[in-house]
């Protein structure tokens, strides 16, 4: 009698572990499916924090690998380590040389999938939890796997972000997709040693680091399903627009805050360098992320003297 | 829910409470015209927020105010001497520690975000999405 209650104890152990691992697994296949979709069409993405809102409208492009966004104030093409932008200010070509395999935090599961209609097509409504709280919902199109609906939600369970395709074609017109570009005219960002930052913040951790063009250190945190990129720069490095950002107090220190439809910048001088980190976290990740990173302050007046009077 | 109409420029300006906010956001998934609306008043918005910061005319700024006259004192040579020194060191001392290093580097947002977004760009997710601070940076 023992024996068959140990051995049903372990089967159904088993099959809760293999239940746990195909949930996972079935939440990977879905983003990797988004991220090789092919399909053209428009995007709405609106952000809000705080009472700030922040909306774009893009036209999209996905096709072999690459994104194509389109925006009134510039377009840019990603895919496979790079990236080529234009706007206003000029072109840009970045490539990274190398990176770590990605994977999922295990702070995610699966909620429901149920069947839905978006732009008159069968979808599949996914529900994301973190923790047991609602993190996100996201519908994919069943033919093409396209991200056609993510809401992201904050902490508190309110709607912080959402994206919602508005025009749909899984028809893709190769025309439309730039030139992916000769390598050799991407600037290489090179992996590099980083040994300030640490090595995991607010539930993230560092996944690689590179030297950037300037040869500011920049170290990429990611949690599988949402990232940030951390950059350390010089102490007395102007930061434009966003020294002007809005003041946001974060664990009793103050850093300045820029939203964008799809993301945060946050900004702050600690006493050694100054730190822009950039990424599409949520607001409440970022309350634990902040105070596991660099903290703002100033350096003391002999050290200020010292920088004044030789660099 | 009929045409938002002037909810649109408060949910813009993230002024509607959550419910609103829902149904102008379900609004704005099935109404073309209402998302050319929005998409009018989000890019006047970033037009007026482009516009340069003036100063005011130099005839606006310079109000003369009237100051009382001080008792002249009499220096020494010596006192002046090390009163220009000292004045000197201040001076230099205060540069240093407080002054702004005009050779000091403006950090390149395209360039930050270009090299976040290049390693976005291998990891599987809403591409789409994540990467769209690329062609909205501050």
């Amino acid at each position: 009698m023992k024996r068959r209650r140990i051995v049903t104890a372990l089967v159904l152990a088993w099959s809760m572990l293999l239940g746990g691992v195909a949930v996972a697994g079935e939440l990977e296949d879905f983003l990797r499916g988004a991220a090789a979709a092919e399909f053209s069409g428009q995007q709405v993405v609106v952000t809000f924090t705080d009472g700030e809102t922040a909306a774009g409208f893009y036209e999209v492009t996905q096709s072999g690998g690459f994104t194509m966004l389109e925006a009134d104030s510039g377009m840019a093409m990603m895919g496979e380590g790079r990236v080529s932008s234009a706007d206003g200010g000029g072109e840009g070509h970045l490539r990274v040389a190398d990176w770590s395999a990605w994977r999922l935090s295990d702070r995610y599961s699966l909620g429901s999938v149920d069947r839905t209609i978006r732009l008159g097509r069968p979808a599949s409504l996914v529900t994301i939890f973190e923790d047991g709280l609602l993190r996100t919902r996201m519908a994919f199109d069943n033919e093409t796997g396209a991200p056609m609906l993510s809401e992201v939600y904050d902490g508190s369970g309110a709607l912080f972000r959402i994206a919602m395709v508005t025009g749909f074609s899984a028809e893709v017109v190769t025309s439309r997709m730039g030139d992916t570009g000769n390598l050799d005219e991407y600037t290489m960002l090179m992996p590099a040693p980083m040994f300030r930052l640490p090595e995991s913040a607010g539930g993230y951790w560092r996944a690689d680091t590179y030297q950037g063009p300037d040869l500011s250190l920049h170290a990429f945190y990611t949690d599988g399903l949402f990232s940030f990129s951390v950059f350390e720069l010089d102490s007395r490095a102007k930061a434009g627009p966003l020294e002007d950002g809005a003041e946001v107090e974060i664990d009793d220190r103050r850093y300045r805050r820029v939203i964008d439809p799809g993301g945060v910048w946050i900004f702050w001088r600690a006493p050694d360098n100054s730190y822009l980190l950039v990424g599409d976290l949520p607001p409440d990740h970022l309350d634990e992320v902040l105070p596991d990173l660099p903290h703002p302050g100033r350096p003391n007046v002999f050290k200020r003297i010292w920088r004044g009077l030789f660099g | 829910m009929s045409h938002p109409g002037e909810l649109l420029s408060a949910f813009l300006d993230g002024e509607l409470v959550a419910g609103e906010r829902r149904q102008v956001m379900s609004h704005l998934a099935e109404c073309a015209e209402c998302r050319a609306e929005l998409a009018d008043l989000d890019a006047a918005r970033s037009a007026v927020r482009s516009l340069p910061m003036l100063d005011p005319p130099l005839e606006l700024s310079a109000f003369e105010v009237p100051v009382a006259p001080r008792p002249a004192v009499g220096l020494t040579w010596a006192r002046a001497g090390a009163a220009a020194a000292a004045a000197v060191v201040a001076v230099a001392v205060g540069l240093a520690a407080f002054g702004s290093d005009p050779a000091t580097p403006a950090v390149d947002l395209g360039s930050v975000i270009d090299q976040h977004a290049a390693r976005v760009s291998v990891d599987p997710g809403l591409t789409s999405v994540r990467l769209v601070s690329v062609v909205n940076q501050p």
